[in-house]
């Protein structure tokens, strides 16, 4: 792993990230829970947020709005499903805060001390256990896969634009 | 139906496998590659079909399943989207992590 370069492995339905960070896991930890450092960061370069409610604990809710370059504002709602101080962090995405289920996929987050740095790697899991359940138990009886997957395409304009 | 759900079983996971393998096969064929019945194997390719992995022909009584170059396609670039954004987001987080050590070592 070269110094600041994320590394990003795609295999089926999961992508994996692995990046070193020249700070300690408990400084990093820390700009991962706590809003004052997530509107500083958390938007890509030319986007701002704006968080409209963090409960940073084991089943709390981070819903929050980033604002576009273009203009456009993209809601977002995130679950957490535990959090091991310094450790990890498990979340999922809830949609876009308006009940969007279709897209849906978890994130773990993992901070490895490795000498003064920490090795960080993110596992994101594309589609839920809930979301299979939910496939599931409409088996056979799913009509218009294409509009879903037109939301799918809709709701990635909403979260990124490409500067 | 999203398309990463429809994925995210090992079943269909190994259909696609199969199909991409083979280049085109009908639901027969599919099937007598599975321990599974007939129908279970006929749900599961519906999905996929509707989830535009797969793309079906009718050749008169035969379905013939290959893969959904442009399903495939629309999921590669969503997830490479999603790879861009977090790729950006983790290069900010470097500088903003960079500037916070710099600022506690000046005693600030």
């Amino acid at each position: 792993m070269e110094n600041n370069q994320t590394e990003t492995i795609i295999e089926k339905n999961r992508v994996i990230y692995k990046r070193y960070f020249d700070v300690d896991s408990e400084l990093l930890f820390e700009v991962w829970s706590k809003p004052e450092h997530l509107t500083e960061w958390w938007g890509p370069d030319g986007f701002t947020l704006t968080i409209i409610r963090l409960d940073f604990s084991i089943g709390g809710i981070w819903e929050f709005v980033m604002h576009g370059p273009d203009g456009h504002d993209y809601k977002n709602k995130i679950q957490f499903l535990d959090i091991k101080k310094p450790i990890s962090i498990t979340y999922k995405h809830i949609g876009d805060g308006d009940g969007d289920v279709d897209v849906d996929f978890e994130s773990r987050i993992i901070f490895e001390k490795s000498g003064d740095g920490t090795i960080f790697t993110m596992e994101q899991v594309f589609s839920s256990k809930q979301e299979l359940e939910r496939v599931n138990k409409k088996y056979g009886a799913i009509e218009g896969g294409k509009q879903h997957l037109g939301n799918l395409g809709n709701y990635l304009d909403k979260i990124v634009k490409t500067i | 139906m999203n398309a990463f759900a429809v994925l995210a079983d090992e079943t269909r996971r190994d259909i696609i496998r199969l199909v991409a393998k083979k280049g085109e096969l009908s639901s027969t064929e599919i099937s007598q590659n599975f321990q599974m019945t007939p129908p279970a194997v006929s749900q599961h390719l519906k999905l996929l079909k509707e989830a535009k992995i797969l793309h079906v022909k009718k050749d008169a009584q035969k379905r013939i399943y290959s893969l959904n170059q442009e399903g495939m396609k629309e999921m590669e670039d969503w997830i490479l989207e999603i790879k861009s954004l977090w790729t950006k987001r983790l290069d900010r987080l470097d500088r903003y992590v960079m500037k916070l050590k710099k600022e506690n070592k000046n005693g600030k």
